[in-house]
């Protein structure tokens, strides 16, 4: 179908919420740190234009290619890795009754077409002609490291709970017992974790690490392309949250009555949770310096792995005791 | 780069995190094989300027280099051309200097602070330092009517008077400060990221740490106890009670808490300053009968000396003279010889940054890349300074 | 200057000055001035504050001026203690003293650019404080005049 993928969770929906997100970061990063934040662009609203205003300056930009770097590689990597990010969704079901295809193995879909997007930001870094470039994308290469198997096998945790890789199975699972969360949390914490890895928030923000390597792999980039090489982290972890919400967080219950009415409506409720984990995520902008990359190598193989690990433990039981 | 494991890096002058300075770096994955600073993109001849200058006009110009630490510079200078004068400032005068030069020095390390945060990408503790530098900068606005660079003490004494509320707003910004200092405490400086960042890193041992000469709070958080106040006390600081704050690890945490321990001291100083100052003129005496009696009555009553033109034809009798102050970033060393002329023959101004540019090559051997900025913001380099 | 510190300082110097209040002079000889750093470093005086240069032109000689004091030693830490030596203007060579100290490697080289004096055994580093093109007669010599404009009062 393809209302899924272009409106509603896909690109007009994605376009909107991260418009309102990031305004939402600084503003409340802003009031964290006593200043105004974005002020001027709508002002009786505080500003919430903003976004949409930076949105108009990137896209008329120069666009400089530097003159050492791949240039097919330069302009391609950006725009692939966006898509990238935001093909997931066409997986993830926002009703018992609408999704873009329903599948068996949907929940692993969503995950491994997550997995290839560090490649895209290793061409991003390779392709242009600069050393902080290069130095920051190796960063991601390592940070991919850390996070893949936490996240894997945290998700594998909540798989063998619900005895299914289907996330509409799941949701419906957690309709009649308790919520992901409250029956595993460790997974929860888990997943978490990689989660704000994975998407570069603070306190993992270590590929764009400012005062270390300029903006990293980014730096060479300019107007539209930089835009989406900015904007691809934050679809990430719109997917990502979509995701937790139905995995952890009971998906579209209880509203999933309201599907007799538009079988569009109990996604509303899912987007509604996704909000609130992302608006979690982005606060911690405020209160974290960021780590060093072995500090983060070791958090991902010492903490992560071991909490996951004792989450499938705890996953078992709780199957073996006939909880569920 | 075909055969080249190792990567020069130019963390030049275009970059977030070097400031003025261009730092030089070869690093072979992560870890620092070699690094080596280079200095002098900022240096605007002070001392050759000073030569083709009067004394009293080389006050604004030795405050230019350190804009944060702007009073006890000018104090430092003021105090060697008070030597080769022969003449002591009055008691007031006294107290009202290193009134200023310890407001000077909360602000001065709160900008320390600010930027060690936003090198390590709290940007919540950068915004909060520098706004609450400004109840500092408004009290020092208050005493001498410029923000930033005061030009407020001169050879005899100082410029204005203390207002009529100064003491009741200062009191509302000191308890204001105390507050802030427990809010930093949980944010910034024992934040679990921050402690795993800075513990450990940049470790100047003792030995070392005289040995190479490097001076301020990076000397005491390596554990020797100089502080120029204690040790050669200028102005009113023998009457004061206070501490010098000491740390034994001498990394680069120890370096954070060094500087928060002073600013809490400054805090205790100003207090008892308040308390103690004595009535009596601002001007020295005999300096103020060689003005009009017409300028005399005025600054009576308006408690603002106006510069009289009496001080640009200053002749300074021959001889040399130095004296050192203890600065926000460290010993600020000033040596001036004069022969018998208003322009001095040499000048010669030796400031703490330029004294700790050594600790970069001892402090980051072994490190990561990632330790730089970490390094760089808690010896809190300041490249103007440096380079005068 | 408390009497215990002059009665160290008196038994291995004879020719120590007092200047002022807790300033100590000492003029050395420039080939002598390796041997009397060593001397006096030994006796407690551990990093160097200071070097500066200072040129007459018409006695046709530089000075340079070393300040040291000590950081370790508490009561050594109150005296400021010069070192002034005196080179010929025309060649102004002094061996470095960065093997005794190494606390006045940069003094020294801001010394050696800005007024053009040659430190031997200082590892050649390239300029400090002046562009790499410079050419010319050192800045902070008297005959090196800066382009002024207007009027100063």
């Amino acid at each position: 179908m393809v209302f899924v993928p272009l409106i509603f969770p896909g690109l007009l929906t994605v376009t909107i919420v991260i418009v309102v997100l990031i305004w939402f970061e600084r503003k409340l990063t802003a009031k964290v740190q006593l200043r105004y934040g974005p002020l001027y662009v709508l002002k009786p609203l505080g500003g919430a234009l903003q976004m949409v205003a930076d949105l108009i300056k990137f896209t008329f930009a120069e666009l400089i290619v530097p003159k050492g770097s791949d240039k097919k590689a330069f302009i391609l990597a950006p725009i692939l890795l966006f898509t990238l990010s935001l093909l997931p969704v066409i997986a993830i079901p926002v009703s018992s009754k609408y999704a873009a295809f329903f599948s068996d193995l949907s929940l692993l879909i969503v995950l491994s077409l997550l997995t290839l997007t560090p490649i895209f930001v290793l061409l991003l870094g390779w392709a242009s002609d600069n050393k902080f470039s290069f130095i920051g994308s190796l960063r991601e290469g390592f940070m991919m490291m850390a996070y893949e198997i936490p996240m894997f096998i945290s998700i594998l945790a909540m798989a063998v709970t619900y005895d299914s890789l289907d996330l509409k199975h799941i949701v419906e699972t957690q309709s009649s017992s308790l919520w992901g969360l409250i029956l595993n949390p460790l997974a929860a914490i888990a997943f978490f974790g990689a989660m704000l890895m994975t998407t570069a928030r603070y306190p993992f923000d270590i590929t764009e690490a400012e005062s270390e390597i300029v903006i990293g792999p980014y730096t060479e980039y300019s107007s539209v392309i930089f835009g989406l090489c900015l904007g691809a982290s934050y679809v990430k972890l719109y997917v990502l949250s979509l995701f937790f919400a139905e995995v952890f967080l009971g998906g579209w219950n209880p509203f999933g009555g309201l599907e007799s009415l538009h079988p569009i409506l109990p996604g509303v409720a899912v987007l509604a949770k996704g909000v609130i984990i992302m608006g979690l995520c982005v606060f911690m902008r405020s209160v974290y310096p960021r780590y060093r990359i072995d500090q983060a190598l070791r958090l991902g193989w010492h903490k992560l792995l071991v909490l996951s690990i004792v989450s499938v433990v705890l996953s078992l039981g709780i199957v073996g005791l006939g909880v569920l | 780069m075909s055969e080249e494991r190792t990567i020069e890096l130019l963390i030049g002058p275009q970059h977030p995190g070097s400031g003025h300075m261009r730092l030089t770096a070869e690093v072979d994955g992560d870890l620092i094989l070699k690094f080596e600073p280079n200095i002098g993109y900022v240096h605007r001849a002070v001392e050759k300027i000073a030569e083709t200058k009067t004394y009293v006009q080389i006050i604004p110009l030795v405050e230019r280099p350190a804009l944060p630490d702007t009073a006890n510079h000018n104090l430092g200078y003021v105090l060697a051309l008070e030597k080769l004068l022969g003449i002591e400032a009055p008691p007031r005068a006294q107290y009202l200097r290193t009134l200023l030069a310890e407001i000077n020095r909360i602000h001065s390390h709160l900008y320390g602070i600010g930027i060690h945060g936003i090198f390590l990408g709290s940007s919540t503790m950068f915004m909060w330092a520098f706004a609450d530098r400004e109840p500092f900068i408004e009290l020092a606005q208050q005493l001498t009517g410029a923000r930033m660079t005061y030009s407020y003490i001169i050879p005899g004494g100082v410029r204005r008077n203390l207002p009529q509320d100064f003491k009741v707003n200062a009191l509302k910004a000191l308890n204001y400060m105390e507050r802030r200092l427990k809010d930093y405490d949980k944010i910034f400086v024992h934040n679990p990221v921050t402690v795993a960042r800075l513990s450990g890193i940049g470790v100047i041992k003792k030995s070392d740490a005289a040995k190479i000469g490097i001076v301020g709070p990076n000397l005491r958080a390596s554990g020797i106890p100089y502080d120029v106040r204690k040790i050669e006390p200028y102005c009113v600081y023998p009457d004061l009670d206070f501490d010098v704050v000491t740390r034994e690890e001498g990394d680069s945490h120890a370096r954070l808490l060094a500087r928060i321990g002073e600013i809490e001291q400054s805090i205790k100083i100003i207090r008892q300053i308040l308390d103690k100052i004595p009535e009596g003129p601002i001007f020295l005496e005999s300096y103020l009968k060689l003005v009009s009696p017409k300028m005399r009555d005025e600054a009576e009553k308006t408690g603002i000396m106006k510069f009289p033109a009496l001080f640009s034809a200053l002749r300074v009798p021959k001889g040399e003279a130095s004296s050192r102050v203890e600065g926000g970033r460290g010993e600020v060393f000033y040596y001036i010889i004069s022969d018998g002329s208003p322009q001095p023959y040499r000048f010669r101004m030796v400031t703490p940054s330029f004294r700790n540019v050594i600790a970069f090559k001892y402090a980051l051997r072994g490190h990561r890349l990632a330790d730089i900025p970490a390094v760089y913001g808690s010896l809190d380099y300041f490249p103007p300074e440096a380079d005068r | 200057m408390s009497s215990d510190i002059s009665a160290r300082l008196k038994t291995l110097a004879a020719n120590i000055v007092v200047a002022a209040l807790n300033r100590l002079l000492i003029t050395v000889e420039a080939p002598k001035i390796v041997k009397a750093a060593q001397k006096l470093r030994d006796m407690g005086f551990d990093h160097v504050k200071s070097v500066t240069g200072i040129d007459y032109p018409e006695e046709n000689r530089i000075d340079v001026s070393y300040h040291v004091s000590s950081f370790e030693d508490l009561e050594l830490a109150k005296v400021i203690l010069e070192i002034k030596t005196s080179l010929s203007r025309l060649e102004p060579k002094l061996h470095s003293l960065i093997e005794v100290w190494p606390s006045a490697e940069y003094l020294e080289r801001e010394t050696s650019d800005l007024l053009g004096v040659t430190f031997e055994g200082q590892p050649a580093l390239g300029k400090l404080m002046l562009p790499e093109s410079f050419v010319g007669v050192p800045p902070l010599r008297k005959d090196f005049k800066i382009k002024t404009e207007g009027i100063d009062i």
